[in-house]
């Protein structure tokens, strides 16, 4: 009995390698490529200049109208994109053709369009269910992909890599490391997602969904409508007492408003301590999530997911026990558009340079530069900054801070300073690095000489420089430390 | 600036076994080896006491029936005994005055024959540096006194480990102080120069002695029968800034010529109202002020704030500052500071606390922020490192005598909601604002409307609870959870925290 139950076993496995393996030549090499980018990311902490290059090594896939798709932190800060086909020896160079880091997605067309004469466009997926299998491809060597089997294990809504956006994303079970450099992942020769990093035993993947409305898109910057962000805060509403203050006892379900976001779609319209009841006609729980005919309980975000900046969006809420519906055109999501920017890439670091005194705007990357622990490690008040003092309040408002200095004469005494927040210069509030260059137009008069007086947050004192044989000054820090561009500096240099 | 952060220093408390034979004869009769079981409160379940703990130091009479040695020795000492050189019978003793800005403690003996015999030893002043010392003891757990010869290597104003905040002069000495030296005389010839007291652990042969100036200021404090503790000047100052020549001209100065730029002044400080930002500091009691902000005293150039650290209450400190242009004398009345955070150790029975409906609030201090172990400035909650760093600066913390935490949740069917907000800092209860444990009792339990509301610093969502349900279930809840008692409301002047009342 055993030994029968065994063979079945085996003679059932060979069926299911036969499978798989027609699956395997239903994607040809033909219809990915390898990616060769080489990139060159800003130096932080001399932002007039890019650090060394470095080359990583990606994936493509060929989809419709001569594209190629890839993740956004493939080509993020790329200065070269080459595409090498599976079996050839040849490089050809691509364009990165449109970029939308919130989702982490880009398309790339050939420079020549020989380059991608006879690869063919992958057929699309449907959203998996969760526990289906798929296949995860990545290149073994320049002649073939190799096949690593993966499991649907979770569906959820998390921060995209390369943005703040909170996105839909496949966890699939994997047994090998290494993933996560967007490689495409199939199910029955169709594409169902791309990958975007690992945790351990976890690969994180784009949905066919999100790439279907990506690419689905006009990809030109003013035509883009990209993906939209509803501009509130939510708060659980789990409490049977907040529930009754906020006369919401008699619904078992809906969501607290926390926030209402300044210039949001909704801005007008919502307040605190509404209750959202539903989003598009959708019930949404205590907790903020809806149910999904494939994933069971999603985030109200993913519904979001769903359209496009511009798209018209009705919610239902409860206003101190009163339904009510509201309805507003979804603003398009910006990362950055908080005052801490979450990302910038593939340009060099806006900054102005005064007196040797090296000011930027915060960002995350800047704190990143801590290392894997910085949200333990970096700078105090930069940290709590980035957390408690981040909201979008005034528009276009940025942290700008000094960074450090570049040693100099003209700012003998003060050459240890440094991460200092900039609260003001010249008696003007310093909002942004426009702020900054037209406060340091505006000099302070103290008998006939004109001074800079430059004000920081907190224990960071004031720094007084004055004008006079600035511009001199500026030439010889320029010199000394090679900053190049003369537009680095206020005064420029003489 | 004054730095802030040092967590490699560490007072030197616990002994082992002896290493050195003492040989100055007429001095080791005067030292004596404490012995000490301590009690420390738990600062995660505030109204329960840590397990008691044994540990030892040293002291050394000064006369008057009173041993000096270091307030870490004997804080939270349940029982102390003192042991003479070469005397195998401990004698019992208790603290009269302690003082934990300052680390230093007088404790008495119960027997009043303890000292007969016995010669007090006498102070001296200032190691000059270069010099050598002897730091008398009973270093790593010994029974035998011990000398360790070392030299002067460094006078400054730099911070006291045992309070966590306050920096006072200390002079830093080239030897090995090991744990049980804390509170041992330092000496040269047959005077004292300074108490043993912490050591610098990231380099060798590094330790720190508390300086006779500071000493005197603290024997001279309680003469009075109470201790007032040392002055806060409550200032930030831009060191080196007058050295730039364009600053020095801004402010009508000769650049490098001296002074040091006020950065910040805190609310609360006496000097508050007198000196302001900007204000460029001169001098302090006609000693000129560097322009790295220092001055010479007693033949050593040392931060500025000594000198204001080392007056007592009640006495003025006159300051010539250049402010807009004039150059003019300000004097501050020097007197205790108005309540507000320290980022200090509390040494008190108990942390400020509260239970109220299952919810553990405390204090926010440096003890509380222990509770995150060793590398707690890493791994406690961002808010709770900013606030214990920034607090003064920030608009909505500046004023508060305490920063309330929501340190714990016990559970119970009243408070099953009221998951969020873990270490959150409370700011309003029912709308009104919150600026102590005490203010906080005072809202929880006193009238208002069907529902508790508690908001919290930086967060969208209140921790709501039914008044009615709480007030009914709260005796039980404490039960269930053996809190007692379920506050503790203690102010500043209780908490042992600065002092606390001699009683002789």
């Amino acid at each position: 009995m055993n030994i029968i139950t065994s063979s079945l076993v085996v003679c059932l496995l060979a069926v299911g390698s036969l499978l798989s393996s027609l699956a395997e030549a239903a994607i040809p090499e033909t219809q990915v490529v390898r990616l060769f980018v080489s990139k060159r990311p800003v130096d932080l902490s001399s932002p007039w200049q890019f650090e060394g290059v470095k080359q990583q090594a990606f994936l493509g896939v060929m989809v419709s109208g001569g594209r190629l798709l890839t993740t956004a932190f493939a080509v993020a800060d790329a200065s070269l994109v080459e595409m090498q086909r599976f079996g050839s020896s040849r490089k050809d160079e691509l364009d990165v053709a449109f970029v939308d880091y919130e989702t982490n997605l880009a398309v790339l067309t050939p420079k020549d369009a020989k380059a991608i004469v006879g690869l063919v466009p992958v057929e699309f997926g449907d959203d998996l269910a969760i526990g289906e299998s798929v296949d995860i491809y990545r290149a073994r060597d320049a002649y073939q992909l190799a096949r690593m089997p993966a499991s649907l294990q979770e569906v959820g809504v998390f921060t995209a890599v390369t943005s703040a956006y909170s996105l839909i994303s496949y966890q699939l079970k994997v047994q090998q490391t290494g993933l996560g450099w967007a490689e495409p992942v199939f199910q029955k020769g169709r594409l169902q997602a791309m990958t975007t990093g690992q945790d351990s035993d976890f690969v994180h993947a784009v949905p066919m969904s999100i790439i279907r409305h990506f690419l689905n898109d006009k990809h030109t910057r003013d035509e883009y409508r990209g993906f939209p962000s509803i501009g509130i805060g939510l708060s659980a509403l789990v409490s049977p007492d907040f529930r009754r203050l906020l006369k919401a006892g008699g619904v078992d379900y809906g969501i607290r408003i926390a926030k209402v976001m300044p210039g949001g779609a909704f801005s007008n319209m919502l307040k605190e301590d509404d209750v959202l009841l539903q989003v598009g006609g959708v019930h949404i729980s205590e907790y903020g999530y809806y149910s999904h005919p494939k994933w069971g309980k999603v985030h109200l975000k993913h519904l979001l997911n769903q359209r496009y900046g511009g798209d018209l969006l009705q919610l239902k809420i409860l206003r101190g026990g009163v339904p009510m519906t509201v309805e507003a055109k979804l603003t398009r999501f910006n990362s950055n558009d908080t005052p801490v920017a979450t990302y910038r890439y593939d340009e060099l670091e806006p900054h102005v340079i005064f007196g040797g005194l090296v000011f930027q705007e915060l960002t995350q990357e800047y704190l990143k530069q801590w290392g894997r622990e910085w949200r333990d490690v970096a700078p105090l008040d930069l940290l709590y900054t980035l957390e408690y003092d981040n909201d979008f309040t005034i528009p276009g408002r940025r942290i700008i801070f000094l960074n450090r200095v570049l040693a100099d004469d003209v700012n003998r005494g003060y050459g240890d300073l440094r991460r200092s927040i900039l609260e003001a210069v010249n008696g003007r509030p310093i909002h942004s690095l426009a702020d900054l260059r037209e406060a340091l137009a505006h000099p302070v008069m103290h008998g006939t000489k004109r001074y800079a007086r430059l004000k920081f947050t907190r224990d960071g004192g004031e720094v007084i420089l004055g004008y006079d044989g600035l511009e001199k000054a500026h030439a010889r820090i320029a010199e000394t430390y090679s900053v190049t561009s003369p537009d680095s500096f206020v005064p420029k240099p003489e | 600036m004054i730095g802030k952060g040092l967590c490699f220093w560490v007072g030197l408390l616990v002994a082992t076994s002896a290493a050195h034979a003492a040989t100055l004869d007429d001095l080791r009769g005067s030292v004596f080896k404490i012995q000490v079981t301590s009690n420390e409160p738990s600062f995660s379940d505030p109204w329960k006491r840590q397990a008691s703990s044994g540990s030892s130091g040293t002291g050394f009479y000064i006369g008057d029936h009173h041993i000096l040695t270091n307030a870490h020795v004997v804080a939270s000492a349940s029982f102390i005994t003192v042991q003479r050189d070469g005397d195998s019978k401990p004698t019992p003793a208790t603290v009269r005055f302690i003082a934990h800005d300052a680390d230093m403690a007088l404790i008495e003996p119960v027997d009043p024959d303890f000292f007969k015999g016995l010669r007090p030893m006498s102070f001296g002043s200032v190691p000059k540096l270069r010099s050598p010392v002897a730091t008398i003891g009973y270093p790593t757990g010994g029974e035998q006194l011990s000398v360790t010869e070392g030299i002067v290597s460094r006078v400054s104003f730099r911070r006291y480990v045992h309070h966590g905040d306050a920096s006072h002069l200390l002079v830093q000495v080239d030897s090995a102080i090991n744990p049980g030296n804390s509170g041992g005389p330092v000496v040269q010839g047959r005077q004292v120069v300074g108490v043993a007291f912490q050591s610098f652990t990231q380099a060798e042969n590094t330790g720190y002695i508390i300086p006779v100036p500071v000493i005197r200021r603290f024997l001279k404090d309680i003469e009075d029968g109470h201790y007032d503790g040392h002055p806060e000047d409550g200032l930030t100052n831009l060191d080196w800034a007058m050295v730039n020549p364009d600053t020095a001209a801004f402010h009508g100065l000769p650049a490098g010529k001296g002074g040091t730029k006020i950065a910040h002044v805190s609310e609360w400080a006496p000097t508050a109202g007198k000196i302001v930002a900007g204000d460029i500091l001169l001098s302090i009691d006609d000693r000129p002020i560097g322009v790295d902000g220092k001055v010479d005293f007693q033949g050593e150039r040392v931060d500025f704030r000594t000198v204001f650290d080392l007056k007592q209450m009640g006495e003025v400190a006159r300051f010539e500052i250049a402010r807009e242009g004039r150059i003019q004398m300000v004097q501050v009345d020097v007197k205790p500071s108005k309540p507000h955070y320290v980022s200090q150790f509390v040494y008190a029975k108990r942390g400020r606390f509260m239970v109220y409906g299952g919810l553990v609030f405390s204090a926010l201090s440096r003890s509380y922020l222990r509770i995150w172990g060793e590398r707690w400035y890493k791994d406690a909650p961002l808010l709770l490192r900013f606030l214990d760093n920034y607090a003064e600066y920030e608009p909505e913390t500046s004023g508060l005598e305490d920063i309330v935490v929501l340190a714990k949740r016990l559970p119970d069917e009243v408070n099953t909601y009221a998951t969020s907000n873990l270490f959150g800092v409370v700011t309003k209860v029912d709308g009104h604002s919150i600026k102590s444990i005490a203010d906080l009792a005072l809202r929880l339990e006193g009238q208002g409307g069907d529902f508790i509301v508690i908001d919290f610093f930086g967060s969208d969502e209140p921790i709501v609870m039914s008044r009615a349900a709480v007030k009914a279930r709260n005796v039980a809840l404490n039960a269930r959870y053996g809190v007692t008692p379920d506050r503790w409301l203690a102010g500043p002047e209780d908490d042992g925290a600065v002092s606390v009342r001699g009683t002789k």
